[in-house]
């Protein structure tokens, strides 16, 4: 999967983000996310805090420029598509009329404008976190948190076993396509309606062959045994600087 | 004692027209090693997961002493190393030592730790241990999951296409390394070079029946002489190697 171009992989950077306690990653992502979520983007304040901590979230994550530019280019395929909705978001001062649809008003822009950025600052934090925590990290870092022993397992084995479905969804579209499937529209199509035949049966059977083997070692939902050290001063000093940041939104929104 | 012992075996699957395994009789002894061939479909592979309760069965099964019942199933599979033909399919934790360690589980950390590295570094995958499993390659998976099955030291081991995929190199590394493994194996291939370089005996199966063996000196005449007769009966060109009847 290295090198392969995805453009959202676990664990993946080593920057300091991925030096502090799972846990604290957690915590400090999840704080900066809220704090974007609560400023408002469109204004010059909060437009500038956003930009800001999502340039500070992926420096600390030692992220390339070109994942960040990668990230950012799918959160604009994804959330740009929120402006359509503008002619039917009434209210506020009318800006233009585009024929047929109706006019376009300022909130409609502002509600528009809201959606792609707090969906890209979403994207971006949530690559970040990924990047930075392997599933491993992940399932002890959720461990420490009150979350239900279930729930924690299910993260660990999803994080186990998506590479491996990607790999075999890769595998499965490559070959429909070299075998002259995926030429052409109707190509695409028929690639496109065959991958999930060819895929449920196979992911089944790996399901089934899984099973087998959790089964024969007496598998019973059991978590890595590695226990985490305890948090250390840059820790607990990463996580005031997320609360800091998190007052600061609060701040920012008041005025 | 024998270390596996197994009496009039039947495994019928639903809805087929003949028994998948049909009164298999066949017992290996401490530190033996027995390889299982024959054509595709044969029952080879349906045998060993027979052999942990893995396929509902009737007959006998008895390892290390403990007969296999429901009630004694993880008992029986405690004293089990299993290899699966995907050795993907059995690393179940997303870093290599994590997967290690889980076979020690009732075992103190600490031990199980220096425990854990010294397998890896005995199959020469000791700077794998952080590493995701996905990230590895065909022939260093087998490595790890071998080292998840061997960790707990059991007295069996059955090894389900050992050098499937592997290339020549990793064949004989493997062939290597599991002659100086230290316990009772049954291994199902049809690789006919690396049965006779690790086994001393192999039953040939064929629809779901033991129907021979051939017995492997460990000369490299003798392996060479077994390797020839075991090909001429596969390819349907030679008599059944020590037929049983």
């Amino acid at each position: 999967m290295r090198g392969h171009g995805a453009w959202m992989q676990w664990g993946m950077t080593d920057g300091f983000l991925s030096r502090l306690d799972p846990t604290v990653r957690m915590l400090c992502i999840l704080s900066f996310l809220s704090a974007a979520l609560i400023v408002r983007p469109i204004h010059l304040a909060g437009g500038c805090f956003v930009a800001g901590l999502s340039i500070v979230a992926a420096v600390a994550s030692g992220m390339s420029l070109r994942r960040f530019m990668q990230i950012l280019a799918v959160g604009a395929v994804v959330f740009a598509p929120a402006f359509l909705l503008t002619p039917w978001l009434t209210g506020g001062a009318p800006l233009f009329e585009i024929p047929v649809l109706g006019w376009v008003t300022s909130r409609g822009l502002d509600i528009a404008a809201t959606i792609v950025v707090r969906g890209q600052v979403a994207l971006l934090l949530g690559s970040v976190l990924a990047a930075s925590l392997d599933a491993t990290d992940l399932a002890l870092g959720l461990k420490r948190l009150p979350i239900p022993h279930i729930v924690v397992v299910m993260v660990l084995q999803v994080g186990r076993w998506v590479a491996v479905l990607l790999a075999e969804t890769r595998g499965i579209s490559q070959a429909i396509a070299l075998r002259g499937a995926g030429r052409g529209l109707s190509g695409g199509w028929l690639v496109l309606a065959n991958v999930p035949l060819v895929w449920v049966p196979r992911v089944t059977a790996r399901a089934r062959r899984v099973a087998s083997a959790m089964e024969v070692r007496g598998y019973g939902g059991e978590l890595p045994r590695a226990s985490l050290a305890r948090p250390g001063l840059v820790d607990a000093s990463s996580v005031a600087v997320a609360l800091l940041v998190l007052a600061g939104a609060i701040v920012i929104r008041m005025r | 004692m024998s270390v596996l012992e197994v009496e009039n075996l039947l495994v019928r699957y639903p809805g087929a027209d003949r028994p998948a395994l049909d009164g298999v009789q066949l017992d290996v002894a401490p530190n033996e090693r027995v390889a299982l061939v024959g054509p595709n479909a044969s029952g080879k592979t349906t045998l060993l997961h027979a052999l942990v309760g893995l396929v509902p069965l009737e007959g006998r099964v008895t390892i290390d002493g403990v007969a296999l019942s429901k009630a004694s199933r993880a008992q029986v599979r405690s004293r089990v190393g299993f290899l699966f033909a995907v050795a993907d399919d059995q690393i179940l934790f997303p870093r290599v030592i994590d997967d290690v360690l889980f076979a020690l589980r009732r075992l103190d950390h600490g031990d199980a730790e220096r425990k854990a590295r010294h397998v890896l570094a005995r199959l020469g995958v000791s700077d794998l241990e952080e590493r995701s499993p996905h990230h590895l390659s065909l022939g260093q998976r087998k490595r790890v999951a071998l080292a998840g099955a061997l960790v707990a030291e059991p007295p069996l081991l059955l090894l389900d296409e050992p050098s499937g995929g592997l290339d020549p190199r990793g064949t004989a590394d493997l062939a290597s390394l599991l002659a100086e493994v230290p316990c009772a194996m049954l291994m199902a291939s049809h690789n006919l070079d690396f049965v006779c370089r690790v086994c001393s005996r192999v039953l040939l199966i064929d629809q779901g029946r033991v129907v021979g063996q051939e017995v492997v000196g460990r000369s490299e005449v003798d392996q060479e002489a077994a390797k020839d007769r075991l090909l001429q009966w596969m390819l349907g060109s030679g008599p059944t190697p020590g037929r049983i009847a």
